[in-house]
């Protein structure tokens, strides 16, 4: 938490504040516009035992590593909630802190349901890959929660799953080809082979998962990428997730600090949505 | 019996080194970009072991109760990642005995190295992140905590270098990767700099009495070259850090 005098809170309240006239944008500490991000680096695939990785790296400082590991499990009797598991820790945070609890149920809920839908995780009729994430905060200074579903983001699309070896995609083909004629012995047979993998090929998994932007509301104005002196005078906070080229839900909102705390009008969800409109294809062009 | 050929005739094992040789050895420190982050920091490649190494400190300890008058507190704590085996494990490794004695070790080596008594009343925090395991594990602790320290600018004695050497029928093997540490009984040992004085053994299997000077001899020697590896990169870091600063 950054500890700042009262005068020094109400200077930067003033000049985020600061109406959009005359083409003058709020004016940010570290001198952004409202729609930039801070720059950022990420490295992929560097753990060879995980299907895909990252490490992203902020220029404030935070650092956020993401693996993810494919395992192929009996479908049969399976929820649609248990092909993902997701585990975050956070370093300083205890793993059952409310905090953590919070921002993992929130990529929970935005990631696996659009995994489901996608259906790239099914291999046939019994099997499924399981897909575990694993994120790890090795330091953050503000709601870490944007930059972890870019992570993830890039992780889920360096990853790689085994392939089934030829015979077994052809037979699984002909199986669904069939699915009208509906033969009880073939589909027997089916479920009792184990699904066989080629060694040595893979190919990409094929998800572009959700992204969430973080969104502070200060007065009338929107800034998305809040630092860590912005949220600490951050009237309220708006997390919007963006996929498939469009909004959709998870929208949430949720307060960054103690001492400032507003509600907000549809005119702000309006105006976030119309700015993570804006800056998403950039983002999403930019993680590709 | 394994099935593996652990040493073939030939002299080579089975990532084709011979018997007195290391793995891959890659180490950067000053990992994090911006300095409110940490003191110091390293990133250390051993084989296909990886580990982060976070040093924070000597700061104002968190619990007045940990406060000592004379000397600085050193904490080590190890976080074994879930996915840094080839399974996923899907318990939490933390609290685990076998980390909690590791971690105990790695402290008390490093208490008699780092000059703690330079820095009272204050706590020195290593936060050790193991990303992917490969057999070794101890001695690559050792060697990146060392650089860490040295990267956060810690008064220590001299280097600590580890390294795990086995014992395959009469011949010993050094630096053992996963395959031949499950199948071999082994000894992690860490070196102080170019000495022979032992600051570390850890003996978990049963070794031949009469055997344990080679195996000794061999770590030692491998030890030492990981020291001059580790103050090779040291050195080239800190040069490059003065040039920069110089240029400002």
């Amino acid at each position: 938490m950054s500890l700042l005098s009262v005068t020094e809170q109400e200077y930067l309240r003033t000049s985020l504040e600061s109406k959009n006239n005359n083409n003058l944008q709020p004016i940010r500490p570290d001198g952004r516009k409202i729609d930039q991000f801070r720059p950022m680096g990420i490295s992929l695939d560097f753990l060879p035992t995980s299907n895909g990785s990252t490490r992203l790296v902020s220029s404030d400082g935070t650092e956020i590593i993401v693996s993810s590991k494919v395992e192929c499990v009996d479908a049969t009797g399976l929820d649609l909630g248990d092909f993902l598991v997701i585990d975050l820790d956070i370093q300083g945070y205890r793993d059952d802190s409310i905090y953590v609890n919070q921002m993992k149920s929130i990529l929970y809920k935005s990631l696996n349901s659009k995994l489901m839908e996608s259906g790239c995780l099914k291999i046939n009729a019994k099997y499924s890959f399981k897909l575990c994430l694993d994120v790890l905060v090795l330091s953050k200074f503000s709601y870490p929660l944007s930059l972890i579903s870019m992570a993830i983001y890039t992780t889920l699309q360096s990853t790689n799953v085994p392939m089934l070896l030829e015979s077994e995609s052809e037979k699984n083909a002909n199986i669904s080809g069939r699915s009208g004629a509906n033969q009880p012995k073939d589909i027997e047979l089916n479920i009792d082979e184990l699904p066989q993998f080629n060694d040595y090929d893979m190919k990409p998994l094929n998800f572009q998962s959700p992204l969430i932007f973080l969104i502070a509301l200060i007065g009338d104005n929107c800034i998305v990428d809040p630092s860590e002196l912005e949220s600490s005078v951050a009237d309220n906070c708006l997390l919007v997730s963006f996929y498939d080229k469009k909004v959709t839900a998870p929208i949430k909102s949720i307060s960054l600090n103690d001492s400032y705390i507003k509600g907000f009008t549809p005119q702000h969800l309006q105006k976030s949505i119309k700015l993570v409109e804006k800056i998403a294809p950039d983002v999403v062009a930019a993680l590709n | 019996m394994s099935r593996l050929e652990i040493y073939s005739p030939e002299g080579l094992r089975l990532d084709g080194r011979r018997w007195n040789e290391l793995r891959r050895f890659e180490c950067t420190t000053s990992t994090k970009n911006s300095s409110n982050n940490s003191d110091g920091s390293s990133y250390l490649e051993m084989g296909q072991n990886k580990v982060i190494a976070v040093v924070n400190g000597p700061m104002e300890p968190l619990n007045k109760a940990q406060v000592n008058q004379e000397k600085a507190l050193l904490k080590i704590s190890i976080n074994l990642t879930k996915f840094s085996k080839m399974r996923r494990s899907n318990s939490s490794n933390k609290n685990e005995k076998r980390i909690l004695e590791m971690q105990t070790a790695l402290e008390r080596t490093f208490s008699e190295t780092v000059q703690l008594n330079l820095y009272p009343r204050t706590m020195i925090e290593v936060k050790l992140h193991v990303l992917q395991q490969d057999g070794g594990m101890m001695g690559c602790l050792i060697n990146s905590v060392t650089l860490a320290l040295i990267d956060a600018g810690i008064a220590m004695y001299d280097y600590i270098s580890g390294v795990s050497v086995g014992l395959m029928d009469q011949q010993p093997l050094l630096d053992l990767n996963s395959l031949e540490e499950t199948s071999l009984s082994s000894i992690t040992l860490g070196v102080l700099g170019k000495t022979e004085k032992l600051s570390m053994l850890l003996i978990e299997d049963k070794i031949p009495l009469d055997r344990v000077e080679s195996v000794l001899s061999i770590g030692i020697a491998g030890c030492h070259q990981i020291r001059d590896l580790m103050d090779a990169h040291l050195r080239r870091a800190g040069a490059e850090k003065l040039e920069k600063l110089s240029h400002q």
